[in-house]
């Protein structure tokens, strides 16, 4: 039976700019199991780190979120006070930022970063608390395959790998229940980026860890991820388990977004790319967000907005008046 | 491409070294350490190929390629150019080759002048070579301009950097490599910042170019699906040298080199049920300071024995291409 951790609901956040208001996220719905990864598919501007942001409710000022609910665990997120969220916060769920590995103070070791961050969360300084917390930082290496001598390592003495896995360290630190990873990869050498995906997902197996996986990399998406939910312009269109999304998606623009990949199996065609560009935000086109690039596009779709259904299977959902219709 | 086509480069045991910051001590007793950044490699340039230079970083592709425009001067080694060595050739000289001689870089938002319109950053190289009489500059700006798809032309030229997308900027760098009308262009991951449809369109006029003006092609990326996409030949690269060459859909298929089985097993592809056996290889590239006297992929090899430890394999030829190893 699955064990649903995260629930999003009707998500909408939108950014209140000096006279515009951007609509970076709306109306966004989808669920992580516990112990499952969702990739969150889009390309950039899409609103997959707005959505994230969201649920940790680090939104910089001019992001307000405007309408929806985001339980975890059962707990709406958005009810919790400002020190309720900061103490959830490592301990039910973390963040790995894009570029957090080029986040770290180079003044400080290694282990003393992660430490910080676990004396913070007990919220006592006193000489009990702060071993305990070294002995942590220490099994936290080991989880991550760090030697853990090493804790008292300045980050320039650590490759961009290593570097990595001290980030997943201190975000498994406090022993989270979610754990949003965003372009977690991105910046590593193939085999590197390779080696990170599996311990990512020893760690889940171990830890019975929910990871919500941010990238615009579609093959990292289906090397590591259960569930995929792709999103465009803000709007959620397509969310189901990988095998499906990926070889029987509904959606025209996740199947577009898919041809988009070369790869290294198969014939080597020459790939058409989707015309257009994605909408302004502040002024979204009517109806369907994606018709202006859409083949399939029809009157509907330029004055109605698409409903979020299931299509083939309960866990399989669609924004398309159009889901599944051949491309030609 | 028929045998007659033209080879534009010869390269021939070129080696790029560099000096490591040593003490003044170990300066007096002439103790130095290098880099080997690039150690004896060789390779051809036929016209009209897209050749594609791949490896991890620290690999030593950009400062091959460096090495080609001459933008860095060689340790040892022949880069034979249209039949003359250029190796060794005064700037002055060099400058006057450089017209035929181009490169993309990869970040479009930091290869272009926040200051100049788009106008300015394409007619820069026609100015500073001056081989074109001032007559046909705006003439040649609006082709290249045209050649890349930006068009209305007028519209384009008096727009400044940050009024584009990534895609767009990639464009302009694009054109500006073009308006000398260059028979060699060195792309060094020009597509790896884009988005997947941007990427795939960026790839897709670079082919169309390449076709259309029959120029020479290295093209520079980490990422094999893109090489492949792109190419006809390829070389891996790790540590300075070469582990194999050969033609691109061949090695891909059926790599000989372990280090390249492992580069290629562990591609993401986009596909979640394709099943393939994985090489893992432990650790992450070293630097090439004190390399160790045998092949420099050993100790990370998975099928190392006596030999590799005590002797460095040549590139050797086999089935039609060439690989570096001692099992080969």
């Amino acid at each position: 039976m699955i064990m649903v951790l995260l629930e999003v609901k009707n998500l909408s956040t939108h950014f209140f700019l000096k006279e515009s208001r951007v609509r970076a996220v709306d109306d966004v719905c989808f669920t992580i199991a516990q112990g499952k990864t969702l990739g969150v598919a889009g390309e950039s501007g899409c609103g997959k780190t707005t959505t994230a942001l969201s649920i940790m409710r680090m939104l910089p000022p001019a992001g307000k979120i405007v309408n929806g609910e985001i339980f975890l665990d059962g707990v709406d997120l958005l009810k919790k006070s400002k020190e309720e969220m900061r103490q959830a916060k490592w301990k039910e769920l973390s963040y790995v930022f894009q570029y957090a590995m080029n986040a770290f103070n180079p003044v400080m070791t290694v282990g003393e970063q992660i430490a910080e961050v676990i004396i913070e969360k007990e919220n006592s300084k006193s000489k009990s608390v702060k071993k305990e917390a070294w002995k942590k930082v220490k099994e936290s290496f080991e989880i991550v395959g760090l030697d853990p001598d090493r804790i008292k390592n300045y980050p320039h003495e650590f490759s961009g790998g290593m570097k990595q896995r001290a980030i997943i360290a201190m975000a498994m630190a406090c022993d989270p229940k979610l754990l949003i990873a965003d372009e977690p990869v991105t910046a590593l050498d193939v085999i590197v980026e390779k080696k990170i995906l599996k311990l990512l997902k020893e760690i889940q197996s171990n830890y019975n860890l929910g990871i919500m996986f941010i990238t615009h990399d579609l093959s990292v998406i289906a090397e590591s991820c259960d569930d995929v939910a792709i999103m465009y312009a803000g709007k959620m269109v397509e969310v189901g388990d990988a095998s499906t999304v990926f070889h029987k998606g509904a959606h025209p623009y996740t199947r577009m977004l898919i041809r988009s990949f070369p790869s290294i199996l198969g014939e080597c065609k020459r790939i058409e790319p989707i015309s257009g560009i994605p909408p302004d935000l502040a002024n979204p086109p009517p109806g369907c967000r994606f018709h202006p690039r859409c083949p399939l596009a029809s009157k509907e779709c330029r004055e109605d907005i698409p409903p979020f259904e299931s299509f083939s299977s309960s866990r399989h959902h669609v924004a398309c008046f159009h889901a599944g219709e051949t491309i030609l | 491409m028929s045998s007659t086509t033209k080879i534009l480069f010869t390269i021939k045991d070129l080696r790029k070294w560099f000096p490591t910051r040593t003490g003044l001590l170990d300066g007096i007793r002439g103790r130095r350490e290098y880099v080997r950044a690039v150690d004896d490699i060789s390779f051809e340039i036929k016209q009209g190929e897209v050749v594609c230079l791949v490896g991890e970083s620290g690999s030593g592709k950009t400062t091959a390629a460096r090495l080609l425009l001459r933008l860095e001067d060689p340790t040892g080694g022949e880069i034979i150019y249209k039949g003359k060595d250029i190796a060794k050739a005064k700037e002055r000289k060099i400058r006057k080759l450089r017209r035929h001689m181009q490169m993309i870089f990869q970040n479009p938002y930091e290869s272009l002048d926040p200051r100049m319109t788009i106008y300015d950053v394409i007619s820069e190289p026609l100015q500073v070579t001056n081989v074109f009489p001032k007559s046909e500059t705006h003439k040649r700006v609006a082709k290249a301009l045209e050649d890349v798809g930006l068009i209305p032309v007028s519209e384009f030229s008096i727009r400044f950097p940050h009024e584009l997308s990534g895609g767009q900027r990639q464009r302009v760098s694009i054109a500006r490599a073009l308006v000398l009308g260059p028979e060699f262009i060195i792309a060094d991951e020009p597509a790896s910042m884009l988005d997947a449809n941007t990427r795939i369109e960026i790839l897709n006029l670079l082919q169309d170019l390449q076709a259309a003006y029959n120029m020479g092609i290295l093209f520079i990326t980490h990422d094999l699906a893109q090489a492949r996409y792109l190419g006809h030949r390829i070389i891996i690269l790790y540590l300075g040298k070469i582990v194999e060459k050969g033609n691109i859909d061949q090695v891909i298929q059926n790599p000989h080199h372990p280090y390249s089985k492992a580069l290629i097993s562990n591609i993401p592809v986009p596909d979640p049920d394709a099943k393939r056996e994985r090489i893992e290889i432990e650790g992450e590239i070293p630097t090439a300071i004190n390399l160790p006297p045998g092949c420099r992929f050993a100790p990370r090899c998975p099928f190392q024995f006596e030999k590799c430890i005590e002797e460095e394999p040549e590139l050797m030829m086999k089935d039609g291409r060439y690989s570096a190893c001692w099992l080969d």
